[in-house]
């Protein structure tokens, strides 16, 4: 670690340090980019275009924001105690679709709640949940192909554990990068989201799952993939 | 007016480049590699915009497969990334690479200017 020192007294700790500040600086730099470049061509266009822009602009910054708060939150995991609780996975899924509407239909996608007719409970930390959630639905919108769909939906694995998937209908990926994309979701500091993306979000992820003992995981489809977050089943609906 | 091929992932980032460029080239936009080479297939196009980090296959992959094609070897492609400090465009060279743009700090006449030397 380079100056081990100054970047220790900032919170960041343990090995991937390093790697992750870089990580997040390159994940960073293309949306920086990308407002930018709007904001230089916004004299240049008509008004109904700059309207387009503007919005565009607030989108790409609102997800960035998303970004540094996930980083925020990343780093003071260790200092933090987690309240566990039984959580309604499908209204938690439904929130977070609410929020990313707007993106979602500026950039032309859909984002849809699977509906089930069963109900039921997961026990999870709800903040930490729903940055997951966010996350892996931030991550399938860069992905969705030009059908335009991304899902998210609360399936029961056997009786112990209820999961949260997000499927993307992008591109292919081959068996080779989903190994290794499958073995890096459950390492420490996995930096790669598909190939050639840092991933960084999916690393945060995969830190905010481990601190509510989920575990994430991904599936690889002919045509795209489904990352999920798996967290225990509460049985209190059995009481009621 | 020449035709020159877009591939940038980001959908905005594309459509800003589009923008910038219609006006002096006939614009096609794929956001992978593999929608690329489909669209090179076609033929009939004098150079290529190309962005770095990319889904399904990279950069480098999709300038090696230039280089495997006799009529796609001498295309001029400049390539335009976040990651451009990083990258020497003389190491590039002979895949075929003539200009090298930072995203994070071009401005829009050094688009038109790159393109304008070498497509």
């Amino acid at each position: 670690m380079q100056s081990g020192g100054d970047v220790s007294q900032k919170g960041v700790h343990g090995d991937g340090s390093v790697s992750s500040l870089v990580a997040a600086a390159h994940e960073l730099k293309a949306p920086l980019a990308l407002i930018r470049q709007l904001a230089l061509s916004l004299d240049t266009v008509d008004t109904a275009t700059q309207a387009r822009l503007a919005d565009q602009i607030r989108l790409t910054a609102e997800r960035s924001l998303r970004l540094t708060a996930d980083i925020t939150r990343s780093v003071r995991l260790d200092d933090a105690l987690f309240t566990l609780a039984p959580i309604n996975p499908l209204i938690l899924c439904e929130e977070v679709a609410r929020e990313l509407q707007p993106l979602y239909r500026a950039r032309g996608r859909r984002l849809v709640v699977r509906r089930r007719k069963q109900p039921l409970l997961m026990v999870a930390n709800a903040e930490l949940l729903r940055r997951i959630v966010t996350n892996f639905s931030d991550n399938a919108l860069h992905y969705a192909n030009d059908r335009g769909v991304v899902e998210i939906g609360a399936t029961k694995i056997g009786a112990e554990k209820v999961r949260i998937e997000v499927r993307d209908y992008g591109p292919a990926v081959s068996l080779r990068d989903w190994r290794t994309l499958s073995d890096r979701l459950g390492a420490p500091h996995s930096l790669q989201a598909r190939p050639d993306a840092s991933g960084l979000g999916l690393m945060l992820a995969a830190e905010f799952a481990r601190a509510m003992h989920g575990t994430l995981g991904v599936v690889r489809h002919r045509n795209g993939l489904s990352f999920y977050v798996e967290g225990h089943a509460s049985h209190q609906l059995r009481l009621v | 007016m020449k035709r020159l091929l877009i591939v940038e992932d980001d959908v905005w980032f594309g459509e800003y480049l589009v923008r910038t460029l219609e006006p002096t080239y006939a614009v096609t936009h794929v956001t992978n590699p593999l929608d690329a080479i489909s669209a090179l297939d076609t033929g009939g196009y004098d150079g290529i915009l190309l962005d770095v980090m990319l889904p399904v296959a990279n950069a480098f992959t999709l300038l090696q497969e230039l280089q495997s094609h006799s009529d796609l070897a001498k295309l001029p492609v400049v390539v335009c990334t976040t990651i451009a400090r990083d990258m020497d465009v003389g190491m590039l060279a002979p895949y075929g690479v003539v200009a090298l743009l930072d995203k994070t700090t071009m401005q829009p006449a050094d688009l038109t200017a790159a393109l304008g030397a070498h497509v």
